[in-house]
């Protein structure tokens, strides 16, 4: 049974078309990431999901049961069952941790067992008479989410919950997240810009473009296959050099690589963009059998690992190539060295490349 | 060709702190069109008494209205006005900024109580402080006393933005400032002082309207302003022509106050050390000058307090013949309460509706209506009450005319802004998106109005109420002309007997209405110190 589903969802806010055609099912159990740039629509999609407005047209249902059609047929945010944790936790401010949590709850249960559980699940044991304002950020967060599963929603909403915390704080308050989400069995709906956390927390990512979701796949099927050069982009580091299809492989500067194809692809001798993340960069010392010869530009140093930019030799060939390799391997600043790509790779034939992209050579930005 | 390398389109922007993210929601609601009505009802019945004025002054037509306005009294009440209110308000302003940066920045001993002491004069109606140095010092008026006098009544005006302004400004701008290469001097010059302008700016405009509309501390202490003039016009048989042209002058004199602030506030902004993050700045060691600053704080309180309270108590010990108040005061207390209660209650249901539109659906149209409704403050209290009372006149055949509806109304009116600024705030302390979550968690509209939007509403309209009800008890000018026959005020009883050099009987009225008006600053100043820590938090 699925248990959100969303069809040719339309939204616009005057003249300004935000959603236009969103296609969507989130399946039972699982967490869900609505993955895409700042003013794309996301936190409109869930607050149309939540209810707090009206959709234009299209059909939001939830357990098979219509909640929005956009006309009429409308089933109130309060009758929805869906938890909803905004980006600032939004704590009521006059109410203990323990009244919070228990808010949604009939009134004989409030001050109940049920409390108690969530209480202890967000390991605040001893807090519950805390006020919002005397609490961390990540804690306030662990709040707003134990206030939302405290009515054992269908649905649980989460609008960026970890964009307002400190970075050092982010990565337990997320791995929180997850356990309690887990724990409650409930099926969670998280939106985000941070490729990062998409895919370390969610099973399945939607990435959303233009109003539209343009892929919706599992972590591992969006990174290593995306939809096309954009998605690529935005969901990781890439480079994307040209090619020519030749039998199956394609041809590059890296020499013939084997490629899964999208769309359109495999006819030989047609143009390719080729994707090759930094991690299938593989570098070594310059010597006779290197078939690309660079030099280091830039090197940026994380303890994991180390991300180069290495610029080749070859007038004719790509420009500067982006390279993931281990922390303690040391190519210095000026170094020679010979660059090899490990395939197999993905390519897209140059005419179902996504519009708008431009290529820049300085596409690589310091985070 | 050359490769394309691209990492996130988006890159994650540095963590927000929870108030910075703008509250995107507000501008896609549709404004409910009752509300609407509501708000805009009360922005045109706000503006009716000057929608009078113009009418009268329209009727009279420039013919009329020239002759009593380009006249050698016009020229003479302009210099007298013009010139007390700039030099009170440069007085209140330097009085109240330094007053300000000693008390928050230094180790001057007793800051607790100085910080206390300091504001209470505010407490004190004008026309009571006044009266105290008349009664002590006979000979006093003219321009140099009703200086003294006025800057002593009305610099915490100044001193409280200014201090507010101290305390939660970054302490960071001036350490900065330092390790640039300034000294102590030119740091508080540049920096300090930037910091407290805006302020300071807010705190003048205060104190210049109150000088344009201060009626019985110039009256008192003899000295001729726009104002006095007006209600000697008045109280002459009610010349309504000469009336309205000086009226006209007053209104667009607090007119060129208000714009003048808006102009030179400028467009810098000055940011605030984000929320609980604030430090607490390491106070200024006073040193060897100590003693001399402590001196000017024991003469500043005692001067400013000391006299008129004094003299307060002291009439009230030695009131002469008449040993005990007579059975009138309780009278006037309940009339003073009642007015002052209902006028409270009305301006803040009134607020309520220009504050959602304008904190919720904040678009042109509602922002209009709010800035309509703050002209109001342009309007002296003896000039609405004028406008009112001939609109009943001429209109109304005496309809509502010194009725206890149109004092109640009156007040109303001239404190709204008041009532306007603290519902704005309480209405802020509500921010849509608890609602939102509220309903999600399955809980009816009205369940969570009354669990969440109530709670948290409630402390900012009873601080509305009492703003309202404090400045209502010790306000004069308009009760003296709208009070309905019969009844008394402690304050209209109070200038009874101060006319008639009756201090003894007059100083108990003013004893009791200062203790009238003390609870509701208490409870005020509770309010406010809630306030930052609420705002934090939500």
């Amino acid at each position: 049974m699925t248990e959100l589903a969303i069809t040719g969802l339309h939204k616009a806010f005057g003249t300004n078309a935000v959603l236009t055609g969103v296609n969507l099912t989130v399946p039972t159990g699982s967490l869900t990431a609505i993955l895409g740039p700042s003013g794309s629509g996301k936190t409109t999609l869930l607050r149309l999901i939540a209810g707090f407005e009206r959709i234009d047209r299209g059909t939001i249902s939830l357990g098979g049961t219509v909640v929005d059609a956009g006309g009429s047929t409308v089933v109130a945010s309060e009758r929805r069952r869906i938890g909803y944790v905004p980006q600032e936790g939004s704590l009521f401010p006059h109410l203990t941790v323990r009244k919070n949590i228990g808010f949604g709850l009939p009134r004989g249960a409030r001050d109940g067992g049920r409390v108690d559980e969530l209480v202890a699940l967000i390991g605040m044991d001893g807090l519950g008479g805390r006020y919002p304002h005397q609490l961390s950020g990540g804690q306030q967060q662990r709040v707003a989410l134990a206030r939302a599963l405290a009515t054992r929603p269908e649905l649980v909403l989460l609008d960026e919950p970890f964009s307002s915390l400190d970075p050092s704080l982010r990565a337990g308050v997320r791995a929180d997240v997850k356990r309690l989400l887990l724990a409650a069995g409930a099926t969670a709906l998280l939106v985000t810009h941070d490729q990062d956390e998409a895919l370390s927390l969610a099973d399945r990512v939607a990435v959303i473009r233009c109003g539209q979701v343009c892929q919706c796949d599992t972590p591992e099927e969006l990174y290593g296959a995306p939809a096309d050069t954009e998605v690529a982009g935005f969901v990781g580091d890439a480079n994307l050099v040209p090619g020519v299809f030749v039998d199956g492989s394609v041809r590059t500067a890296f020499g013939d690589l084997a490629c899964h194809c999208r769309a359109g692809a495999g006819r030989t001798d047609a143009d390719a963009v080729v994707l090759i993340r930094p991690e299938q960069v593989k570098l070594c010392p310059l010597g006779p059998a290197c078939r690309l010869a660079g030099r280091v530009l830039e090197r940026e140093y994380h303890g994991h690992d180390c991300v180069l930019r290495v610029k080749p030799d070859r007038e004719d060939g790509p420009g500067v190539i982006l390279a993931r390799i281990a922390g303690h391997v040391a190519y210095p600043v000026g170094c020679p060295v010979g660059v090899s790509v490990e395939g197999p790779v993905l390519a897209w034939s140059v005419e179902a490349r996504a519009p708008g992209l431009e290529p820049t050579a300085a596409g690589h930005e310091s985070p | 060709m050359s490769a394309t390398t691209v990492r996130e389109l988006d890159p994650a922007p540095p963590p927000l702190a929870p108030e910075s993210r703008p509250p995107a929601p507000a501008r896609r609601r549709r404004i409910p069109r009752l509300l609407l009505a509501c708000g805009a009802l009360v922005a045109l019945l706000l503006l009716l008494p000057l929608a009078f004025l113009v009418l009268e002054a329209v009727q009279d037509g420039w013919s009329t209205l020239h002759p009593l306005l380009f006249r050698s009294l016009t020229a003479t009440l302009l210099w007298n006005t013009v010139s007390l209110t700039v030099v009170v308000t440069a007085l209140c302003a330097v009085t109240g900024t330094i007053a300000a940066w000693f008390v928050e920045r230094t180790d001057l001993p007793g800051r607790r109580i100085w910080a206390v002491l300091v504001v209470i004069p505010v407490g004190i109606p004008d026309f009571v402080t006044s009266f105290g140095w008349k009664s002590a010092f006979p000979s006093l008026g003219g321009f140099a006393g009703a200086a003294l006098v006025m800057t002593l009544a009305v610099y915490p005006l100044v001193y409280l933005p200014v201090a507010a302004c101290l305390r939660s400004a970054d302490p960071a701008q001036e350490e900065v400032a330092r390790s640039l290469g300034l000294g102590r001097l030119k740091t508080f010059w540049r920096v300090t002082l930037a910091q407290v302008r805006v302020a300071v700016l807010g705190g003048c405009v205060l104190v210049a309207l109150v000088m344009l509309a201060e009626y019985g501390a110039f009256e008192i202490l003899g000295y001729r302003t726009f104002t006095t003039e007006v209600y000697t016009e008045f109280l002459s048989g009610f010349n309504a022509p000469a009336a309205c042209a000086l009226s006209l002058v007053l209104v667009v004199l607090s007119l060129v106050v208000l714009t003048g602030e808006g102009l030179s506030r400028g467009r810098g902004r000055q940011s605030k050390a984000g929320g609980l993050a604030a430090r607490v700045p390491r106070p200024h060691r006073l040193g060897r000058s100590r003693v001399p600053v402590l001196a000017g704080f024991f003469a500043l309180v005692g001067l400013a307090l000391g006299v008129p309270a004094g003299a307060i108590v002291y009439w009230i010990l030695h009131g002469g013949s008449s040993t005990l108040p007579s059975a009138s005061i309780f009278s006037a207390a309940w009339h003073t309460v009642f007015y002052s209660a209902a006028a409270g209650l009305l301006a803040t249901l009134a607020a309520l509706p220009v504050a959602i539109l304008s904190v919720r659906h904040s678009a042109r149209p509602t922002r209009w209506l709010e800035r309509s409704t703050y002209l109001v403050l342009a309007m002296p209290g003896l000039v609405i009450a004028l406008a009112l009372t001939y609109f009943s006149e001429r209109y109304a055949a005496g309809f509502l005319y010194q009725s206890s509806a149109m004092l109640i109304a009156a007040y109303a009116i001239m404190f709204f802004p008041l009532a306007l600024v603290a519902v704005r705030a309480s209405v802020a302390q509500a921010p849509p998106g608890l609602e939102e979550v509220g309903r999600s968690l399955g809980r009816s509209r009205m369940e969570v109005l009354w669990r969440l939007t109530m709670p948290l509403v409630a402390p900012g309209l009873a601080a509305a109420f009492c703003l309202v009800f404090l400045e209502a008890v010790t306000e004069l000018t308009a009760t003296l002309v709208l009070i309905p026959t019969g009844a008394q005020t402690l304050a209209t009883q109070f200038w009874a007997f101060q006319s008639n050099i009756s201090y003894g009987q007059a100083a108990p009225y003013a004893g009791l209405m200062i203790l009238i008006a003390a609870v509701p600053s208490y409870v005020l100043g509770r309010w406010f110190d809630r306030l930052p820590s609420r705002a934090v938090a939500s």
